[in-house]
């Protein structure tokens, strides 16, 4: 009995190495890297994502505003926050990479906000990696978060954030 | 108390670089070819030489865009550095033995209209003496976009150009770690690269029943390590397993190495 159990235990091992092999073999050359913009089912409208053009207005926000649907505010001692949610979705055709990185960048410097996704703050002047580890063919939610303290100047946080694949 | 108004607007739009260039050789695409959800594309994505010190290479990269909008890109070149086990990007010339600062790229910048193409050429030289195992080729805009109310984000991307030199990779693998998620087992694996070239390992985690029964086989993505990087790899059964006594099977291998680790633990109350 235990030695049937042995034989049977050495024949799953075989076909895990068996598998390995296979694995191996599959490498190919050819590799097409693509990232979109993806909308997130809890986010923010966003445009540019499955519309050809335009854009979604968060309109005007305050501490005391009722967040927009996708969003959320925040308030602290001092200074509010915004928080919604978009999403990237990366595909690779073939390659020896398994995943991806994303990283940010704020196209110009914020003297007054501070800007965060998924709980790294974003410089300008610097990429940062936001995600160190993709995954190919699966659609990503990413968290952005802009605190605004109280007394920042009113009017339109325009900026720019830049986001960078490449493949691990 | 002066409250901040914030008109925050996001799109899907490109951030816009002034270029000198044009794109190198692809004429526009048809319109009816713009893909609905913005993206941008390259091709390829990972180039892997294997150089001698001293060599140089010249190798071609296209970047489609697939954005509504025009896009504007500088192309910038940086190290790959690892640095307390994790991969960095720094500038060219910033780190010894740069290989970046011996990159030439030709066109320097591309204006790529919607569904368009563009491509660019990469001289690489190999310096006589480097540590350094890989470049990044990103192609980055690196202005805001005038027109957007309030934030927009950019869509950018970059190719990996890794390097095998004379040295050795040295796959080592920690040991498995086994974690009870309900009626599901969980695992995580830590993998390090000790030599001094970089290397892809790919693997399976396994997990045997107390029979000898195969229960779940999971084929891991390919990993590239650089010389010195470290990397968490983690998986877990697809399905709920019965109550029972579990082993788990590691397997990676990397050139001619190949690592097994094994670890086992107890689901559920024992019999």
């Amino acid at each position: 009995m235990k030695r049937n159990a042995r034989l049977r235990s050495l024949w799953a091992v075989r076909i895990v190495f068996f598998c390995v092999a296979a694995w191996f073999a599959s490498s190919a050359a050819g590799q097409t890297l693509t990232l979109s913009l993806q909308q997130d089912p809890g986010g923010i409208t966003l445009s540019g994502s499955g519309t050809e053009s335009g854009s979604v207005d968060f309109g005007f926000l305050s501490r005391h505003a009722v967040a927009p649907s996708g969003a959320t505010i925040s308030t602290s001692n001092g200074s509010w926050s915004l928080t919604t949610q978009f999403a990237v979705k990366a595909t690779l055709t073939s390659g020896t990479s398994g995943s991806y990185r994303l990283q940010a960048e704020l196209g110009s410097s914020d003297a007054w906000r501070t800007w965060k996704i998924n709980g790294n703050s974003i410089p300008s002047g610097l990429a940062v990696d936001v995600m160190q580890n993709g995954a190919y063919d699966s659609v990503l939610g990413q968290s952005l978060m802009i605190a605004i303290p109280d007394g920042s100047p009113s009017g339109a946080i325009d900026n720019t954030i830049h986001l960078t694949a490449i493949a691990n | 108390m002066r409250e901040g108004l914030a008109a925050v607007l996001l799109t899907g739009s490109l951030a816009f670089v002034s270029a000198e260039a044009r794109p190198a050789v692809d004429p526009v695409a048809h319109p009816s070819s713009i893909i609905r959800t913005p993206s941008v594309s390259i091709e390829p994505a990972v180039v892997e030489l294997d150089a001698g010190a001293g060599t140089s290479f010249l190798r071609e990269i296209s970047v489609r865009n697939g954005t509504p909008f025009e896009l504007q890109f500088n192309v910038v070149v940086e190290d790959v550095l690892v640095h307390g086990g994790k991969r960095l990007f720094r500038p060219a010339g910033e780190s010894r033995g740069s290989i970046a600062a011996t990159v030439v790229v030709d066109p320097a910048a591309l204006v790529l209209q919607p569904g368009q193409s563009g491509r660019v050429s990469v001289l690489i030289t190999i310096p006589h003496e480097t540590a350094i195992r890989a470049v990044a080729i990103f192609f980055r805009s690196r202005t805001n976009d005038a027109s957007a109310r309030g934030p927009a984000i950019s869509l950018n991307i970059g190719a990996l150009v890794t390097l095998r030199l004379s040295g050795k990779p040295d796959l080592f693998s920690g040991p498995v770690l086994l974690r009870e998620e309900g009626s599901r087992i969980s695992l995580v694996q830590t993998l390090t690269n000790r030599g001094s070239e970089l290397l892809i390992a790919k693997g399976t985690f396994a997990l045997v029943g107390e029979g000898g029964e195969l229960h779940t086989l999971v084929h891991l993505p390919p990993t590239r390590l650089l010389p010195g990087e470290t990397t968490n790899l983690e998986a877990e059964s697809p399905r709920a397993l019965p109550p029972g006594r579990y082993r788990a099977i590691s397997t990676f291998a990397s050139d001619e190495r190949l690592v097994v680790r094994e670890a086992s633990m107890q689901l559920g109350e024992p019999k």
